[in-house]
Protein backbone atom coordinates (compact mmCIF):
# COMPACT_ATOMS: atom_id res chain seq x y z
CA UNK A 1 0.00 0.00 0.00
CA UNK A 2 1.23 3.34 -0.90
CA UNK A 3 0.66 6.41 1.32
CA UNK A 4 1.67 10.22 0.95
CA UNK A 5 4.23 11.34 2.64
CA UNK A 6 2.36 14.95 2.37
CA UNK A 7 0.40 14.75 5.26
CA UNK A 8 4.32 14.08 7.37
CA UNK A 9 5.51 16.85 5.83
CA UNK A 10 2.46 19.12 6.37
CA UNK A 11 2.90 18.22 10.50
CA UNK A 12 6.28 18.53 10.28
CA UNK A 13 6.69 21.71 9.24
CA UNK A 14 3.50 22.71 11.01
CA UNK A 15 4.42 21.40 14.31
CA UNK A 16 8.21 23.16 13.42
CA UNK A 17 6.43 26.69 13.31
CA UNK A 18 4.60 26.30 16.14
CA UNK A 19 7.53 25.08 18.36
CA UNK A 20 9.45 28.01 17.06
CA UNK A 21 6.33 30.70 18.14
CA UNK A 22 6.04 28.72 21.52
CA UNK A 23 9.74 28.59 22.10
CA UNK A 24 9.99 32.53 21.68
CA UNK A 25 7.06 32.99 23.97
CA UNK A 26 8.48 30.65 26.59
CA UNK A 27 11.89 32.73 26.56
CA UNK A 28 9.81 36.16 26.62
CA UNK A 29 8.01 34.42 29.47
CA UNK A 30 11.56 33.28 31.58
CA UNK A 31 12.96 36.97 31.03
CA UNK A 32 10.23 38.11 31.94
CA UNK A 33 10.57 36.20 35.39
CA UNK A 34 13.64 36.56 35.63
CA UNK A 35 13.50 40.37 35.55
CA UNK A 36 11.25 40.70 38.15
CA UNK A 37 13.75 39.17 40.46
CA UNK A 38 17.25 39.33 39.44
CA UNK A 39 18.11 37.71 43.08
CA UNK A 40 16.06 34.60 42.92
CA UNK A 41 17.58 31.46 42.30
CA UNK A 42 15.08 29.87 41.01
CA UNK A 43 14.09 32.25 38.56
CA UNK A 44 17.65 32.48 37.52
CA UNK A 45 17.62 28.48 36.81
CA UNK A 46 14.60 28.72 35.04
CA UNK A 47 16.07 31.02 32.67
CA UNK A 48 19.00 28.61 32.45
CA UNK A 49 16.79 25.57 31.82
CA UNK A 50 14.63 27.91 29.47
CA UNK A 51 17.04 29.08 27.46
CA UNK A 52 18.24 25.25 27.25
CA UNK A 53 14.89 24.31 25.80
CA UNK A 54 14.43 27.45 23.20
CA UNK A 55 18.24 26.47 22.31
CA UNK A 56 16.56 22.98 20.84
CA UNK A 57 13.05 24.17 19.52
CA UNK A 58 15.23 26.99 17.66
CA UNK A 59 17.57 24.70 16.59
CA UNK A 60 15.13 21.98 15.58
CA UNK A 61 12.69 23.76 13.98
CA UNK A 62 15.13 25.90 11.74
CA UNK A 63 16.62 22.57 10.99
CA UNK A 64 13.90 21.17 9.35
CA UNK A 65 12.56 24.29 7.82
CA UNK A 66 16.00 24.52 5.70
CA UNK A 67 15.76 20.88 4.95
CA UNK A 68 12.34 21.32 3.35
CA UNK A 69 13.56 24.98 1.36
CA UNK A 70 16.89 22.62 0.42
CA UNK A 71 14.83 20.07 -1.02
CA UNK A 72 12.18 21.27 -2.71
CA UNK A 73 14.56 23.98 -4.07
CA UNK A 74 16.82 21.19 -5.65
CA UNK A 75 19.72 21.33 -3.47
CA UNK A 76 19.02 18.00 -1.61
CA UNK A 77 22.94 17.70 -2.40
CA UNK A 78 23.47 20.58 -0.18
CA UNK A 79 20.89 19.32 2.90
CA UNK A 80 23.18 16.18 2.82
CA UNK A 81 26.22 17.93 3.68
CA UNK A 82 23.99 20.41 6.13
CA UNK A 83 22.15 17.52 8.08
CA UNK A 84 25.35 15.94 10.15
CA UNK A 85 25.66 19.49 11.34
CA UNK A 86 22.15 20.41 11.93
CA UNK A 87 21.80 16.83 13.98
CA UNK A 88 25.08 17.29 15.66
CA UNK A 89 23.42 20.60 17.10
CA UNK A 90 20.38 18.86 18.52
CA UNK A 91 22.13 16.58 20.37
CA UNK A 92 24.48 19.30 21.64
CA UNK A 93 21.40 20.85 22.92
CA UNK A 94 20.07 17.34 24.41
CA UNK A 95 23.38 16.94 26.19
CA UNK A 96 22.45 20.98 27.32
CA UNK A 97 19.27 20.38 28.51
CA UNK A 98 20.47 17.23 30.56
CA UNK A 99 23.22 19.13 32.56
CA UNK A 100 21.08 21.76 33.45
CA UNK A 101 18.36 19.80 34.39
CA UNK A 102 21.02 17.93 36.87
CA UNK A 103 21.16 21.54 38.64
CA UNK A 104 17.60 21.31 39.28
CA UNK A 105 17.60 19.03 43.50
CA UNK A 106 20.56 20.81 44.40
CA UNK A 107 19.23 24.39 43.34
CA UNK A 108 15.84 23.52 45.46
CA UNK A 109 18.15 22.45 48.51
CA UNK A 110 19.55 25.82 48.26
CA UNK A 111 16.87 27.73 48.06
CA UNK A 112 15.01 25.76 51.06
CA UNK A 113 17.88 26.51 53.72
CA UNK A 114 18.03 29.84 52.55
CA UNK A 115 14.36 30.51 53.05
CA UNK A 116 14.34 28.12 56.25
CA UNK A 117 17.00 30.43 57.58
CA UNK A 118 15.68 33.58 56.35
CA UNK A 119 12.27 32.73 58.55
CA UNK A 120 14.98 31.79 61.47
CA UNK A 121 16.15 34.93 61.21
CA UNK A 122 13.04 36.18 61.31
CA UNK A 123 11.82 35.30 63.75
CA UNK A 124 14.18 36.01 66.00
CA UNK A 125 14.22 39.67 65.15
CA UNK A 126 10.68 39.81 66.18
CA UNK A 127 11.35 37.77 69.46
CA UNK A 128 14.29 40.55 69.78
CA UNK A 129 11.77 43.13 69.23
CA UNK A 130 9.23 41.83 71.54
CA UNK A 131 11.68 41.41 74.35
CA UNK A 132 13.46 44.93 74.29
CA UNK A 133 9.40 46.10 73.96
CA UNK A 134 9.13 44.33 77.32
CA UNK A 135 12.00 45.44 78.99
CA UNK A 136 11.05 49.30 77.61
CA UNK A 137 8.28 48.73 79.42
CA UNK A 138 9.50 47.79 82.46
CA UNK A 139 11.97 50.71 82.50
CA UNK A 140 9.40 52.95 81.60
CA UNK A 141 7.17 51.76 84.69
CA UNK A 142 10.10 51.52 86.89
CA UNK A 143 11.10 55.28 86.36
CA UNK A 144 7.83 56.68 86.34
CA UNK A 145 6.91 54.59 89.87
CA UNK A 146 10.38 56.10 91.14
CA UNK A 147 9.57 59.96 89.77
CA UNK A 148 6.11 59.59 91.67
CA UNK A 149 7.50 57.96 94.65
CA UNK A 150 10.53 60.42 95.09
CA UNK A 151 7.96 63.88 94.51
CA UNK A 152 5.68 62.71 96.42
CA UNK A 153 7.94 62.17 99.50
CA UNK A 154 10.06 65.31 98.73
CA UNK A 155 6.66 67.49 98.63
CA UNK A 156 4.30 66.15 101.17
CA UNK A 157 6.21 66.77 104.47
CA UNK A 158 6.74 70.71 103.88
CA UNK A 159 3.02 70.49 102.89
CA UNK A 160 2.01 68.90 106.14
CA UNK A 161 3.99 71.55 107.65
CA UNK A 162 2.73 74.38 106.26
CA UNK A 163 -0.73 72.87 107.19
CA UNK A 164 0.05 72.45 110.58
CA UNK A 165 1.14 76.12 111.24
CA UNK A 166 -1.88 77.23 109.76
CA UNK A 167 -4.17 75.73 111.99
CA UNK A 168 -1.90 77.07 114.56
CA UNK A 169 -2.33 80.37 113.36
CA UNK A 170 -5.94 80.24 113.02
CA UNK A 171 -6.23 79.43 116.46
CA UNK A 172 -4.27 82.68 117.73
CA UNK A 173 -6.65 85.84 117.43
CA UNK A 174 -3.79 88.76 118.24
CA UNK A 175 -3.22 90.09 114.65
CA UNK A 176 -5.93 88.92 113.46
CA UNK A 177 -6.25 90.88 109.75
CA UNK A 178 -2.68 89.85 108.89
CA UNK A 179 -3.21 86.47 109.91
CA UNK A 180 -5.91 85.93 107.85
CA UNK A 181 -4.05 87.53 104.85
CA UNK A 182 -1.13 84.90 105.55
CA UNK A 183 -3.07 82.31 106.44
CA UNK A 184 -4.88 82.70 102.48
CA UNK A 185 -1.69 83.11 100.60
CA UNK A 186 -0.44 79.78 102.73
CA UNK A 187 -3.37 78.12 102.26
CA UNK A 188 -3.44 79.04 98.39
CA UNK A 189 -0.07 77.55 98.53
CA UNK A 190 -0.54 74.62 100.13
CA UNK A 191 -3.40 73.61 97.27
CA UNK A 192 -1.15 74.00 94.80
CA UNK A 193 1.33 71.65 96.48
CA UNK A 194 -1.24 69.54 97.17
CA UNK A 195 -2.48 69.27 93.61
CA UNK A 196 0.92 68.40 92.59
CA UNK A 197 1.17 65.48 95.53
CA UNK A 198 -2.15 64.56 93.94
CA UNK A 199 -1.33 64.63 90.66
CA UNK A 200 1.62 62.44 90.88
CA UNK A 201 0.07 59.72 93.15
CA UNK A 202 -1.97 59.81 89.93
CA UNK A 203 0.39 59.05 87.81
CA UNK A 204 1.50 56.38 89.97
CA UNK A 205 -1.71 54.58 90.65
CA UNK A 206 -2.53 55.34 86.86
CA UNK A 207 -0.08 52.54 85.79
CA UNK A 208 -1.61 49.48 84.01
CA UNK A 209 -2.12 46.42 86.23
CA UNK A 210 -0.42 44.09 84.03
CA UNK A 211 -1.11 41.33 86.33
CA UNK A 212 -2.88 38.53 84.47
CA UNK A 213 -3.51 34.68 84.84
CA UNK A 214 -0.44 33.47 83.35
CA UNK A 215 0.33 29.62 82.42
CA UNK A 216 4.10 29.20 83.27
CA UNK A 217 4.46 26.30 81.15
CA UNK A 218 3.88 28.92 78.22
CA UNK A 219 6.06 31.75 79.64
CA UNK A 220 9.07 29.46 80.09
CA UNK A 221 8.47 28.00 76.88
CA UNK A 222 8.20 31.24 74.98
CA UNK A 223 11.78 32.33 77.55
CA UNK A 224 13.77 28.92 76.46
CA UNK A 225 12.65 29.45 72.44
CA UNK A 226 14.20 32.63 72.83
CA UNK A 227 17.84 31.78 74.09
CA UNK A 228 17.70 28.19 72.04
CA UNK A 229 19.28 30.46 68.59
CA UNK A 230 22.04 31.92 71.13
CA UNK A 231 22.56 28.41 72.70
CA UNK A 232 22.99 26.56 69.66
CA UNK A 233 25.95 29.13 68.44
CA UNK A 234 27.65 28.24 71.37
CA UNK A 235 27.37 24.55 71.04
CA UNK A 236 25.24 24.18 74.51
CA UNK A 237 22.18 22.09 74.41
CA UNK A 238 19.20 23.44 76.36
CA UNK A 239 16.35 20.83 76.82
CA UNK A 240 12.32 22.28 78.61
CA UNK A 241 10.42 18.91 80.60
CA UNK A 242 7.30 21.35 80.80
CA UNK A 243 4.72 20.18 83.53
CA UNK A 244 2.13 17.45 81.97
CA UNK A 245 -0.74 20.21 82.82
CA UNK A 246 -0.74 23.95 82.37
CA UNK A 247 0.55 26.04 85.53
CA UNK A 248 -1.78 29.25 85.69
CA UNK A 249 -0.65 31.33 88.16
CA UNK A 250 -1.58 35.55 88.32
CA UNK A 251 1.40 37.46 87.20
CA UNK A 252 3.23 39.83 84.97
CA UNK A 253 3.76 38.18 82.27
CA UNK A 254 6.31 41.14 81.31
CA UNK A 255 8.40 41.02 84.51
CA UNK A 256 8.35 37.68 84.88
CA UNK A 257 9.92 36.48 81.26
CA UNK A 258 12.78 39.08 82.11
CA UNK A 259 13.65 37.54 85.21
CA UNK A 260 13.31 34.14 83.58
CA UNK A 261 15.92 35.09 80.75
CA UNK A 262 18.17 36.96 82.72
CA UNK A 263 18.53 33.35 84.55
CA UNK A 264 18.83 31.52 81.64
CA UNK A 265 20.96 34.17 79.93
CA UNK A 266 23.21 33.77 83.39
CA UNK A 267 23.33 29.94 82.56
CA UNK A 268 24.14 30.49 79.22
CA UNK A 269 27.25 32.55 80.01
CA UNK A 270 28.44 30.38 82.61
CA UNK A 271 28.08 27.19 80.63
CA UNK A 272 30.74 26.38 78.00
CA UNK A 273 30.12 24.22 74.74
CA UNK A 274 29.14 20.89 75.42
CA UNK A 275 27.30 22.03 78.29
CA UNK A 276 23.80 21.30 78.68
CA UNK A 277 21.28 23.19 80.64
CA UNK A 278 17.64 21.81 81.77
CA UNK A 279 14.80 23.63 81.88
CA UNK A 280 11.59 22.22 84.13
CA UNK A 281 8.43 23.28 85.26
CA UNK A 282 5.96 21.21 87.82
CA UNK A 283 3.41 21.49 90.54
CA UNK A 284 4.95 21.74 93.90
CA UNK A 285 3.06 21.84 97.42
CA UNK A 286 3.64 25.79 97.57
CA UNK A 287 3.00 26.72 93.68
CA UNK A 288 4.54 26.19 90.32
CA UNK A 289 8.31 25.62 89.87
CA UNK A 290 10.41 26.85 87.30
CA UNK A 291 13.82 24.72 87.93
CA UNK A 292 16.91 25.89 85.20
CA UNK A 293 19.77 22.96 86.29
CA UNK A 294 22.68 23.75 84.41
CA UNK A 295 25.95 21.77 84.38
CA UNK A 296 28.61 24.56 84.36
CA UNK A 297 31.57 25.37 86.81
CA UNK A 298 29.20 26.27 89.63
CA UNK A 299 29.18 29.26 92.03
CA UNK A 300 31.86 29.57 94.74
CA UNK A 301 30.52 29.42 98.32
CA UNK A 302 31.86 32.43 98.65
CA UNK A 303 30.03 34.45 96.14
CA UNK A 304 26.92 31.95 96.75
CA UNK A 305 26.52 33.88 100.10
CA UNK A 306 26.27 37.35 98.49
CA UNK A 307 24.40 36.67 95.25
CA UNK A 308 21.08 38.49 95.91
CA UNK A 309 23.00 41.75 97.63
CA UNK A 310 22.93 44.81 95.16
CA UNK A 311 25.89 45.76 93.91
CA UNK A 312 28.08 42.25 94.67
CA UNK A 313 29.21 41.35 91.06
CA UNK A 314 32.04 38.64 90.01
CA UNK A 315 31.78 39.54 86.50
CA UNK A 316 33.79 42.89 85.32
CA UNK A 317 30.88 45.30 83.51
CA UNK A 318 28.26 44.14 85.51
CA UNK A 319 26.31 46.40 87.47
CA UNK A 320 25.28 43.69 90.01
CA UNK A 321 21.85 44.22 90.29
CA UNK A 322 20.83 41.24 87.79
CA UNK A 323 19.40 39.05 90.83
CA UNK A 324 18.14 41.43 92.88
CA UNK A 325 16.35 42.53 90.45
CA UNK A 326 15.02 39.18 89.88
CA UNK A 327 14.63 38.51 93.27
CA UNK A 328 12.32 41.51 93.68
CA UNK A 329 10.17 40.17 90.83
CA UNK A 330 9.28 37.04 92.50
CA UNK A 331 8.84 38.49 95.80
CA UNK A 332 6.50 40.96 94.29
CA UNK A 333 4.64 38.00 93.19
CA UNK A 334 4.89 36.48 96.48
CA UNK A 335 7.01 34.02 95.12
CA UNK A 336 10.88 32.44 95.97
CA UNK A 337 13.82 32.33 94.31
CA UNK A 338 16.59 29.77 95.62
CA UNK A 339 20.06 29.10 94.40
CA UNK A 340 21.45 26.32 94.95
CA UNK A 341 25.40 25.21 93.69
CA UNK A 342 28.24 22.72 94.49
CA UNK A 343 30.88 24.31 93.22
CA UNK A 344 32.77 22.60 89.98
CA UNK A 345 29.18 20.49 89.43
CA UNK A 346 26.78 23.22 87.96
CA UNK A 347 24.04 25.40 89.67
CA UNK A 348 20.83 25.17 90.22
CA UNK A 349 18.03 27.76 90.35
CA UNK A 350 14.12 27.19 91.57
CA UNK A 351 11.83 29.88 91.48
CA UNK A 352 8.44 29.09 92.93
CA UNK A 353 5.26 31.07 92.08
CA UNK A 354 2.25 30.47 94.01
CA UNK A 355 -0.91 29.58 91.88
CA UNK A 356 -4.80 30.01 92.32
CA UNK A 357 -4.66 26.26 93.98
CA UNK A 358 -2.57 26.93 96.85
CA UNK A 359 -3.62 30.19 97.54
CA UNK A 360 -7.27 28.41 97.98
CA UNK A 361 -6.06 26.12 99.86
CA UNK A 362 -3.63 28.41 101.98
CA UNK A 363 -6.79 30.66 102.54
CA UNK A 364 -8.64 27.72 103.58
CA UNK A 365 -5.80 26.65 106.06
CA UNK A 366 -5.52 30.18 107.50
CA UNK A 367 -9.24 30.63 108.34
CA UNK A 368 -9.79 27.27 109.69
CA UNK A 369 -9.27 27.43 113.55
CA UNK B 1 86.77 13.77 47.88
CA UNK B 2 85.25 10.80 46.00
CA UNK B 3 82.41 10.91 43.11
CA UNK B 4 80.18 8.21 42.61
CA UNK B 5 79.66 7.81 38.87
CA UNK B 6 77.18 5.96 36.96
CA UNK B 7 76.87 2.46 36.07
CA UNK B 8 77.75 1.98 32.67
CA UNK B 9 75.19 -0.28 31.78
CA UNK B 10 72.37 2.04 32.41
CA UNK B 11 73.88 4.81 30.67
CA UNK B 12 73.66 2.35 27.87
CA UNK B 13 69.85 1.95 28.39
CA UNK B 14 68.97 5.12 28.46
CA UNK B 15 70.85 5.78 25.22
CA UNK B 16 68.56 3.14 23.51
CA UNK B 17 65.41 4.82 24.93
CA UNK B 18 66.26 8.05 23.72
CA UNK B 19 67.05 6.43 20.19
CA UNK B 20 63.69 4.70 20.34
CA UNK B 21 61.66 7.69 21.06
CA UNK B 22 62.91 9.09 17.74
CA UNK B 23 61.50 6.13 16.02
CA UNK B 24 57.88 5.72 17.08
CA UNK B 25 55.90 4.02 14.65
CA UNK B 26 52.21 5.29 15.13
CA UNK B 27 50.48 4.90 17.96
CA UNK B 28 46.74 4.45 17.13
CA UNK B 29 45.78 7.34 20.00
CA UNK B 30 43.47 8.79 18.09
CA UNK B 31 40.23 6.63 17.03
CA UNK B 32 38.64 7.39 13.91
CA UNK B 33 34.43 7.26 13.68
CA UNK B 34 32.53 6.02 11.21
CA UNK B 35 29.03 7.27 9.98
CA UNK B 36 26.89 5.19 12.36
CA UNK B 37 28.19 6.81 15.52
CA UNK B 38 26.49 9.84 14.59
CA UNK B 39 23.31 8.23 15.19
CA UNK B 40 24.13 6.66 18.39
CA UNK B 41 25.24 9.67 19.99
CA UNK B 42 22.06 11.42 18.93
CA UNK B 43 19.91 8.05 20.43
CA UNK B 44 22.13 8.35 23.46
CA UNK B 45 21.35 12.00 23.41
CA UNK B 46 17.59 11.31 23.54
CA UNK B 47 18.06 8.99 26.54
CA UNK B 48 19.59 11.62 28.35
CA UNK B 49 17.12 14.35 27.53
CA UNK B 50 14.37 12.04 28.53
CA UNK B 51 15.68 10.87 31.72
CA UNK B 52 16.42 14.39 32.63
CA UNK B 53 12.89 15.43 31.85
CA UNK B 54 11.84 12.47 33.92
CA UNK B 55 13.85 13.35 36.80
CA UNK B 56 12.81 16.94 36.83
CA UNK B 57 9.33 15.79 36.94
CA UNK B 58 9.55 13.55 39.65
CA UNK B 59 11.62 16.29 41.59
CA UNK B 60 8.94 18.42 40.68
CA UNK B 61 6.37 16.43 42.08
CA UNK B 62 8.34 15.31 45.19
CA UNK B 63 9.10 18.99 46.33
CA UNK B 64 6.46 21.50 47.93
CA UNK B 65 6.01 23.10 44.08
CA UNK B 66 4.02 20.61 43.27
CA UNK B 67 1.18 22.25 44.86
CA UNK B 68 1.40 25.20 42.38
CA UNK B 69 -0.50 24.75 39.53
CA UNK B 70 2.17 26.67 37.61
CA UNK B 71 4.56 23.99 38.47
CA UNK B 72 1.91 20.98 37.82
CA UNK B 73 1.70 22.20 34.47
CA UNK B 74 6.04 22.36 34.61
CA UNK B 75 5.89 18.56 35.28
CA UNK B 76 3.04 17.89 32.91
CA UNK B 77 5.18 19.14 29.92
CA UNK B 78 8.68 17.62 31.33
CA UNK B 79 6.62 14.61 30.99
CA UNK B 80 5.53 14.77 27.61
CA UNK B 81 8.97 15.37 26.82
CA UNK B 82 10.32 12.29 27.92
CA UNK B 83 7.02 10.85 26.32
CA UNK B 84 8.47 12.50 23.13
CA UNK B 85 12.00 11.42 23.91
CA UNK B 86 10.84 7.82 23.48
CA UNK B 87 8.46 8.45 20.64
CA UNK B 88 11.55 10.18 18.87
CA UNK B 89 14.51 6.98 19.84
CA UNK B 90 12.02 4.44 18.16
CA UNK B 91 10.87 6.68 15.14
CA UNK B 92 14.68 6.84 14.77
CA UNK B 93 15.49 3.38 15.19
CA UNK B 94 12.69 2.53 12.61
CA UNK B 95 13.58 5.05 10.17
CA UNK B 96 16.67 2.53 10.05
CA UNK B 97 14.91 -0.53 9.39
CA UNK B 98 13.19 0.98 6.15
CA UNK B 99 14.81 -0.06 2.92
CA UNK B 100 15.21 3.32 0.78
CA UNK B 101 13.32 1.38 -2.26
CA UNK B 102 10.08 1.83 -0.20
CA UNK B 103 10.15 5.35 -0.64
CA UNK B 104 8.99 6.68 -4.55
CA UNK B 105 10.39 9.74 -5.25
CA UNK B 106 9.46 12.60 -7.36
CA UNK B 107 10.88 13.97 -10.65
CA UNK B 108 13.32 16.19 -8.59
CA UNK B 109 13.90 13.24 -6.30
CA UNK B 110 11.99 14.39 -3.08
CA UNK B 111 10.68 11.52 -1.63
CA UNK B 112 6.57 11.68 -1.78
CA UNK B 113 5.13 8.62 -1.19
CA UNK B 114 5.79 5.54 1.15
CA UNK B 115 5.11 1.59 0.18
CA UNK B 116 3.95 -0.02 3.70
CA UNK B 117 3.84 -3.23 3.74
CA UNK B 118 4.58 -4.66 7.21
CA UNK B 119 3.37 -3.15 10.42
CA UNK B 120 7.10 -1.90 10.87
CA UNK B 121 6.42 0.32 7.74
CA UNK B 122 2.74 1.63 9.57
CA UNK B 123 4.43 2.33 13.17
CA UNK B 124 7.61 4.30 10.97
CA UNK B 125 4.87 6.44 9.10
CA UNK B 126 2.55 7.30 12.93
CA UNK B 127 6.39 7.49 14.86
CA UNK B 128 6.99 10.35 12.37
CA UNK B 129 4.69 12.40 13.74
CA UNK B 130 6.16 13.40 16.83
CA UNK B 131 5.27 17.16 16.37
CA UNK B 132 1.98 15.86 17.89
CA UNK B 133 3.81 15.23 21.39
CA UNK B 134 6.95 17.54 21.13
CA UNK B 135 4.54 20.93 20.50
CA UNK B 136 1.65 20.38 23.47
CA UNK B 137 5.21 19.56 25.80
CA UNK B 138 6.43 22.91 24.82
CA UNK B 139 3.04 24.75 25.42
CA UNK B 140 2.46 23.77 28.95
CA UNK B 141 5.41 24.99 29.77
CA UNK B 142 5.07 28.33 27.95
CA UNK B 143 1.44 28.08 30.40
CA UNK B 144 3.76 27.31 33.17
CA UNK B 145 6.38 30.13 33.19
CA UNK B 146 2.70 32.23 32.10
CA UNK B 147 1.12 31.73 35.05
CA UNK B 148 4.71 31.60 37.30
CA UNK B 149 4.64 35.40 36.27
CA UNK B 150 1.15 35.81 37.60
CA UNK B 151 1.14 34.22 40.81
CA UNK B 152 4.81 34.98 44.01
CA UNK B 153 7.59 32.59 42.83
CA UNK B 154 9.48 31.09 45.91
CA UNK B 155 11.27 33.83 46.83
CA UNK B 156 13.62 35.15 49.68
CA UNK B 157 12.24 38.46 49.32
CA UNK B 158 8.94 39.43 51.59
CA UNK B 159 6.08 40.10 49.66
Amino acid sequence: MLLSLIPLYLIDICGSMAMLVLSILCMQQAVKLYLRDRENALSTYILWLTSALFSFCLIRPLGHFVKYYLLFTHHATIWQKIAPISGSLITVTFIVIFASTLFFGSMLLIMNRMIRDRKKVEETSSQLLELNKDIESVVSDRTRAELALQLAHEIRNPVMVISGLLHRMTCRQEDRERNIRYRDTVLGQTTKLEAIVNRFEELQSGGEDHFSAIDINELTKDSVKIIQAEAEIKGISISFFPAAKPLFCRGDARYLKVALLHILRNALESCSAGDSIRVETKQVPTGASITIIDDGPGIPPEVLEHIFEPFYSTKEGSTGLGLPYVRQIIREHRGEITIESTFGQGCTVTIILPTHLCELQRGRKASSP
Amino acid sequence: MRVSRPIPLLQAMGLILLVQLFCAGPAHAIQSHGPPEGIYVHLIGHVLYGLAMLGFAIRIRLSHLSVRKSWQLMALGALILTAWNVWAFIAHVLANHIPATDFITNKQGVRMWVALHTPVDWLYYIFKMDHLLCVPAILCIYLALRRMNGTPLMSLKKR
